[in-house]
């Protein structure tokens, strides 16, 4: 058989080079012959290709259309076991590098994804712990909601708001959005208030008018009524009750006095 | 004899698409070990025989989606040779080399003359150095190997026309390096 193979090989090299127009050299063809002899050697099979064979061995080596059905039920059961041992081997040779390579691209990229999720979220986190940006959200928060909220009733709001402006000139101008609910208790306030020495008035004024408002504007009207209440709130409790007692009082006297003269 | 056996073994299993993927396997080993242990051979890789079992137990896991018989076993048993090769001169790229000298292991030696009296093969696997990369991997996958043009093309990623001239070239480049050797050992 060896003399087929042979004539088989050398018709294989005298074809190659009947393709390459090299047909009649002398000294290549010896030379691919002697290539070609390379394959012929078959190696010894290790032992885990070797347990593989003794699987197809005991099916029945060469039967492959008439292979019984007895020798084949344990070729079947030894071929679920054998790929995942083959795999294992696989995987841990240094032969499958591209695989290594590609599972090291994935890792890196999903290593890379969960580093910039991580900062967005620590930035987005830093940024709005910011105080600024927190006040500015509130700021607009009521903003909108006066804006919903003073769109439907307006008509009714500017009616109670009028009467505060006379009771309170300096504190009702920045808290009036959000002091609009409370406006009759600011407008109550000033009534108890000039019982009271003058010094306590500034004090008290600020308090019930900006609670409900804000309380980082605390020391912003209390720097305010130091310079101005001491003359306002004088006036303040004065306007509301001179005039009242006296628009009854005055016509009493304005007509009595007519009454000597005659 | 191996030639005869894998080409009846490959008429044999030419219709056996749903065979018995063991039989299908020792099938392939017996056919097809030598030449992918002399591809590996030609193409300097270290320790062909280790690579060649690395091949076939690659091979075996992937026998279930294989189609085409003995023929598309014998084009995926190469594949996985070719990456294998591949990945051992990308190996040998990373490696630094820093061997120290030791003059047992130096290759500056005449050749054997036993070698060069029987003709023996070891001389045949440094046939193909100093030609040029693709040269020499169409001349294993052709000669040692035993494929098609078809398949080498697929294997390499060419079409079929740039494998005959890649064949061509390289044979004419085979004879001018044969010529000087012929030459170097008559001098």
């Amino acid at each position: 058989m060896s003399d087929i193979a042979g004539s088989r090989s050398e018709g294989f090299v005298d074809q190659l080079l009947l393709e390459a127009d090299l047909d009649d050299d002398g000294q290549l063809r010896p030379a691919l012959l002697q290539l070609r002899a390379l394959g012929t050697e078959v190696p010894e099979p290790s032992a885990a290709v070797a347990a593989l064979l003794g699987g197809a061995h005991a099916a029945g080596p060469g039967e492959t259309s008439a292979a019984p059905a007895d020798p084949a039920e344990p070729a079947a059961a030894d071929s679920p076991a054998a790929p995942v041992n083959v795999r294992a081997g696989t995987t841990g040779s240094p032969g499958d590098e591209l695989a290594a390579r590609r599972r090291a691209k994935r890792r890196a990229a999903l290593t890379a994804l969960t580093l910039g999720v991580t900062l967005t979220a620590g930035g987005a986190v830093a940024a709005a712990s910011d105080q600024g940006i927190r006040d500015s959200f509130t700021h607009l928060n009521h903003a909108v909601t006066s804006f919903v909220t003073g769109s439907g009733p307006a008509g009714q709001r500017q009616a109670p708001v009028p009467p505060t402006q006379p009771g309170e000139p300096a504190a009702p101008a920045p808290v009036s959005p959000a002091a609009v609910p409370t406006a009759p208790v600011p407008a109550e306030a000033p009534a108890g208030v000039p019982a009271s020495d003058a010094p306590a008035v500034p004090e008290g004024v600020p308090s019930p008018a900006v609670t409900p408002g804000k309380p980082a504007g605390v020391p912003a009207p209390g720097s305010l009524p130091t310079a101005v209440p001491t003359e306002v709130t004088d006036r303040l409790p004065q306007r509301p009750q001179v005039p009242l007692p006296e628009v009854p009082q005055l016509p009493l006297p304005t007509t009595l006095p007519a009454a000597p003269h005659q | 004899m191996l030639d005869t056996l894998a080409q009846a073994e490959t008429e044999e299993f030419e219709n056996t698409a749903g065979a018995d993927p063991a039989v299908l396997f020792a099938a392939a080993y017996r056919s097809f070990a030598g030449p992918v242990q002399g591809y590996l051979k030609a193409r300097g890789v270290d320790d062909p025989e280790a690579v060649t079992q690395d091949v076939f137990l690659a091979f075996y896991p992937r026998i279930e989606s294989l189609t085409g018989g003995l023929q598309g076993a014998k084009s995926l048993i190469f594949s996985i040779a070719h990456a294998r090769m591949v990945d051992h001169y990308r190996r040998l790229e990373r490696r630094p080399h820093l061997t120290p000298y030791d003059p047992h292991d130096d290759a500056r030696t005449s050749p054997s003359a036993e070698e060069d009296a029987a003709g023996i093969t070891g001389g045949a696997a440094a046939m193909l150095e100093g030609l040029a990369d693709e040269h020499q991997e169409v001349l294993a996958l052709r000669i040692v190997a035993d494929l098609s043009i078809e398949q080498v093309a697929a294997i390499m990623g060419k079409s079929t026309g740039a494998i005959k001239q890649l064949q061509r070239r390289a044979l004419q480049n085979l004879k001018a390096q044969t010529l000087k050797r012929n030459q170097a050992n008559h001098e």
